[in-house]
């Protein structure tokens, strides 16, 4: 596994470090608020947390995809399975370290391989890789360490990315010219073909 | 047999040619309504038979659903086929054609009538012909140009763009065969689909159109080489090979992005990825991919999501709205003065001539 030279940008042009920090940044923050929210004394438990905090990462990358363009969810035959897209780049998630992936996440999902089949990005597509991004839990049950991790078909990992926190957002929008629009055209009686009421009308906003 | 009409005018065949395409029937079909001979019906129609009996042009009314008087006097400006552009399926027959080109003349008689009235806009169809890509492009381009339209720039409401170069939109064919036809003469006209209620398909039919005013004046159109330098005049006066480029490589190929492109551009989706394709932009595999996907989703067959407000052509519907308020003339004189009866009236304009109590059911023979 290659763990220091995998940059996957390299790989898979839409997966910038913006983004997939932008994505972690999410799943991260979701994940540790919902810790603060655990009250075993109430009668959560490890497991009932777990869940807890899996609907709330699916709901701030759902709500990720509002915000951005390039973040989409891919629809699922598996009601509880969840998949999403970084510039058509299907990813899922799961909680562990890069090194142990749990058996459902080794490989790709109908969702996956749809996705692909559709996706216009060729390098994407031609690749017959599995991506997943690992969130690392320490001590406490706060997400420490978000990678992503790239898989063979076998579920064998091959390289491990890193995902820095809030990578700075880019600022500069591309310019764009205003839209052409004319006004519309409201044909006018031409002098002779005038009805009597609107020259009768005229004749008075004269004399006035 | 009755006698003529009227003995010193004579009866107009193409006036019968007309209305008869425009009722969609053939020269023995009126001949067996109307108990006569499809051979005289041909006389009559060549302008070989100029005064015809006055109860045969009245039975010709009858069935074709005009006044008796219609039939007579000079047809100023009918549409002829060599002027003519369909945007239409090749299995369209001829007859169709006929009819909507009769339709048009009859449209274009409104048209005429409303121009002595109202100010319309001049004519203002550049004359660019182009046969290669390179030079469609270049029309393209040289068009906006024209019409002050800079290359940068979407353009927000493409038929008063049209509009305002003095063409006609008429957004009256009703049957789904054809989506568009367009006629480059004295009266220049582009009529739509009224069925397609999609705004991003109504822009390219215009653009497609424009592209067949402006590099086809008297060029036979219909053949597979007109019809795909009209689509690519359409994409390229749509969208601007420059400025599409710069936005479409802005970001990754994804339908977020594809959808924002037909927001800002208001073309369909469809006309963004072809666009692509034809400037490189996207490989062969891509774009069959896309396409695929796009069918996947039902877009090409018109749901497409995202669609631009709707927006109807204005001219024609404002100078007629303005009748009776404007103007003297109400729709009801308009419809008398050229002999047309209130279903045939309401049938070329699908606008509704009030009922009125001073219209004569049968104009007067005496002259």
């Amino acid at each position: 596994m290659d763990i220091n030279n995998f940059l996957p940008w390299n790989s898979y042009s839409p997966l910038t470090a913006e983004r997939l920090s932008i994505v972690a940044d999410k799943l991260r923050k979701a994940r540790n608020d919902t810790l603060n929210l655990y009250d075993p004394i109430g009668g959560d438990t490890p497991w009932s947390h777990g869940c807890r905090a899996h609907v709330r990462q699916i709901k701030a990358v759902l709500d990720g995809a509002k915000e951005y363009d390039w973040l989409t969810i891919l629809p699922d035959e598996e009601a509880l399975r969840f998949t999403f897209a970084i510039g058509g780049v299907p990813i899922r998630f799961y909680r562990g370290t890069p090194a142990e992936i749990p058996e459902h996440h080794l490989y790709r999902t109908f969702a996956e391989i749809r996705q692909l089949q559709l996706v216009l990005i060729p390098e994407a597509r031609k690749t017959a890789k599995v991506l997943r991004m690992a969130i690392e839990l320490d001590a406490e049950g706060n997400a420490s360490e978000i990678s992503l991790v790239e898989l063979d078909v076998s579920g064998k990992p091959l390289n491990t990315y890193s995902i820095p926190q809030a990578v700075t957002k880019s600022n500069v929008t591309p310019a764009q010219t205003q839209a052409i629009e004319l006004p519309p055209l409201q044909p006018e009686p031409l002098e002779n073909t005038q009805s009597d009421a609107q020259k009768q009308t005229q004749v008075k906003k004269k004399n006035a | 047999m009755s006698g003529t009409l009227f003995p010193n005018a004579a009866f107009w065949g193409e006036r019968l040619q007309i209305a008869r395409e425009f009722k969609g029937l053939t020269q023995k079909e009126l001949a067996g309504e109307v108990s006569a001979s499809p051979s005289l019906i041909s006389l009559c129609e060549k302008g070989e038979k100029p005064f015809p009996a006055s109860d045969l042009v009245e039975a010709f009314g009858e069935v074709l659903g005009f006044e008796p008087l219609f039939f007579y006097g000079p047809l100023t400006d009918m549409f002829r086929e060599e002027e003519c552009s369909f945007r239409h399926r090749r299995s369209t027959p001829e007859r169709l054609k006929a009819k909507i080109r009769a339709h048009a003349t009859l449209t274009g008689m409104v048209i005429s009538r409303l121009r002595s009235i109202f100010r319309f806009p001049d004519q203002n169809i550049p004359r660019i012909p182009a046969h290669t890509d390179a030079e469609i492009e270049a029309a393209a381009e040289e068009c906006r140009r024209h019409w002050n339209l800079s290359l940068d720039s979407p353009i927000k409401h493409v038929g008063r763009i049209l509009e305002h170069a003095g063409v006609v939109i008429v957004p009256h064919l009703v049957r789904e065969d054809v989506d568009a036809f367009s006629r480059f003469g004295p009266t220049a006209v582009i009529f739509l689909n009224q069925a397609i209620k999609s705004t991003s398909r109504w822009h390219f039919d215009i653009g497609h159109e424009c592209g067949h005013l402006v590099m086809h004046q008297g060029v036979p159109t219909g053949t597979e080489e007109t019809e795909d330098a009209a689509n690519r005049f359409a994409s390229a006066f749509l969208l601007p090979r420059k400025a599409f480029t710069r936005e479409f490589c802005t970001d990754e190929f994804d339908w977020k992005h594809i959808l924002a492109m037909k927001r800002r551009w208001q073309t369909s989706a469809q006309a963004i990825v072809r666009r692509a394709y034809d400037l490189r932009l996207l490989g062969a595999v891509e774009y069959r991919k896309a396409f695929k996907y796009m069918s996947w989703k039902g877009w090409t067959s018109g749901g497409e999501p995202d669609e631009p407000a709707f927006q109807e052509p204005e001219l024609l519907t404002n100078a007629l709205g303005a009748l009776g308020k404007k103007v003297a003339l109400t729709i009801e004189a308009l419809c008398k003065e050229l002999y047309f009866k209130p279903e045939t009236f309401r049938e070329i304009t699908t606008i509704a001539v009030p009922k009125s109590h001073s219209m004569p059911a049968v104009i007067p023979f005496s002259h």
